[in-house]
């Protein structure tokens, strides 16, 4: 069975559960994911700076407006050779600040949050895993 | 309008053009203009000193001087066309001087000679523009010589009164565009409502999206895992179940919150705490974006009944204009609701711990268009509707209390309408 390690990141909890409850049903086809959570950009770095994960959920707005960008900006910097998916997941996509359009090369997609079927988030899985 | 008078010498009719706002002169000119022919008729010793008015076909007596043997009375009207003495100065736009129409062939049967009136001096009354108002004339029952220095002084006394029609067209053209003033403003005032709106939907629909999106992704979750229901355990179904419920009911609660924010005239009796929680929570997306913290101090048992409608927009109106405005690099940045009542009145306060707002600004705060940064994007027009939302449509009363670089706030007054449940 393959492994994926995901972090979820989103102020709002209830986004974990839903996601973590999709990913468990990856197991029938022979996927283990697991799924850990931070609710916000400061957390997201520190558990980013001690682990190493494929896959990123990433929310934008957290305890700031831009917050999201800040998880890509420090990725971009601190490890500039790694491997892991960011997936942006926002209630608003789109409308990217300019400052932060220098990020967007190392988004992989961008998902709207009211788009998020469990099938959309498995597929995605799969052709990372 | 246009006048067509007969000037008698050349047997012609002309048309003038000519303005009629008699209703816009005022009472106290016309008591002036009365004292005027009145002064004009005792020192010229004339039998009747007048002001005429040009009506459409006729020529009406606006003021007649009054001594008692005067033939002519106010509102005396002669339709144009008979070739009086006035006629030819409305036709010429110059003053007409007869001595004795008796003498002169061509006046001895005109109008006001067959009322016995063979002295006639005259001249014209006009607008700023140059339309005919009328005449200002002299009349007498026989032939009269006029010094210099009377004629000066006539033609003093007629400059007055064209003087005060100059008044009468700048008071007028001060009315409309004091009236298309108020248009305007009203409009911007609508404005001002849309683009507020238009903010609230934007940050509705982004908050709203999680709670959504967590739904639509647990139950295409539980779909599947229902079908596989005898591998996967039960609780995780259970536990999809009630995230799906416990989102779906957080939507729903954010879209009432935003149907509260209508901008409808609508009483209803509320939880006022959680009224105002689930409407500071709609600002949630503003409240990041300028990295303002929000304090809600209200009893969780307070029950109103008023226009929510009202309410809703006061709050939002007050809590934005101190989140864009209230604050320039303040550390940190709170606003603070607080409420209760008091006697069937509700007491809300609104404060924040910003800039302040300047004593000599203090005044001119509600008033429309007062901006006092142009760096911050708005029209000027957050308070001012606000003012108008607690005096004209609450009913209540406001007050500010600022100090710079401590802080504003807002306190308002509104009576209650009196509780179903209190009765």
């Amino acid at each position: 069975m393959k492994t994926i390690d995901i972090l979820v990141v989103d102020d709002e909890r209830d986004v974990y559960l839903a996601t973590k409850l999709a990913m468990q049903l990856l197991e029938f086809e022979g996927i283990k994911a697991n799924v850990s959570y931070s609710d916000s950009a400061a957390s997201a770095i520190e558990m980013l700076t001690s682990n190493d994960y494929k896959l990123v959920f990433l929310d934008i707005i957290m305890e700031t407006i831009y917050a999201g960008y800040e998880v890509i900006s420090h990725i971009q910097k601190n490890k500039p050779n790694s491997d892991v998916c960011i997936f942006i997941r926002s209630g608003q996509p789109g409308n990217i600040p300019e400052e932060y359009l220098s990020l967007i090369k190392d988004v992989d997609g961008y998902l709207n949050k009211t788009d998020c079927t469990m099938e959309k988030l498995h597929d995605i899985v799969k052709t990372i895993a | 309008m246009i006048a067509t008078v007969k000037l008698r010498v050349e047997n012609e009719m002309v048309s003038v053009s000519s303005t009629n706002n008699s209703e816009k002169i005022t009472d106290q000119m016309i008591d002036k203009w009365q004292d005027i022919v009145d002064l004009e008729q005792r020192f010229f010793k004339s039998r009747a000193v007048l002001i005429t008015m040009v009506k459409k076909e006729y020529l009406q007596v606006l003021l007649a001087s009054r001594n008692h043997d005067n033939p002519y009375e106010c509102y005396y009207q002669r339709p144009f066309g008979l070739g009086s003495y006035c006629e030819t100065v409305i036709g010429t736009g110059k003053s007409l001087y007869i001595q004795n129409a008796n003498l002169e062939h061509v006046w001895a049967k005109s109008p006001d000679a067959s009322l016995d009136m063979i002295h006639y001096f005259g001249a014209p009354l006009r607008w700023p523009n140059g339309d005919v108002f009328g005449t200002i004339c002299l009349l007498n029952h026989d032939a009269r010589h006029y010094s210099e220095d009377e004629f000066r002084l006539f033609e003093t006394l007629r400059q007055n009164v064209e003087k005060d029609l100059a008044l009468v067209k700048k008071h007028d053209e001060l009315d409309k565009h004091y009236k298309m003033l108020k248009d305007t403003r009203a409009m911007l005032v609508d404005r001002e409502k849309g683009q507020l709106t238009q903010r609230l939907v934007s940050s509705i629909s982004h908050e709203i999206s999680t709670p959504l999106g967590v739904a639509l992704t647990t139950s295409s979750y539980l779909d599947y895992a229902i079908k596989k229901s005898d591998q996967v355990p039960i609780d995780r179904i259970l536990e999809g179940a009630s995230l799906v419920e416990k989102n779906i009911k957080q939507a729903a609660k954010m879209l009432k919150s935003f149907k509260n924010l209508g901008y409808y005239s609508h009483v209803e009796t509320i939880d006022l705490y959680y009224y105002t929680h689930s409407l500071l929570e709609t600002l949630s997306y503003d409240f990041k974006k300028h990295k303002v913290d929000c304090k809600l101090e209200i009893d969780k048992s307070i029950r109103v009944r008023l226009d929510t409608g009202y309410l809703s927009q006061l709050i939002i109106n007050l809590v934005l204009n101190a989140v864009y405005h209230a604050f320039k690099d303040c550390e940190y940045k709170l606003v603070e609701v607080k409420a209760f009542t008091e006697k069937d009145q509700l007491h809300l306060i609104i404060k924040d711990n910003g800039i302040g707002i300047e004593e000599e600004n203090k005044v001119s705060v509600f008033e429309p268009f007062v901006r006092y940064d142009d760096q911050i994007e708005g029209t000027g027009l957050g308070l001012t509707i606000f003012k108008e939302i607690v005096e004209e449509k609450l009913k209540g009363k406001l007050s500010l209390q600022s100090d710079v670089n401590v802080g504003t706030e807002f306190k308002i007054i509104v009576p209650l309408e009196v509780s179903d449940e209190n009765n």
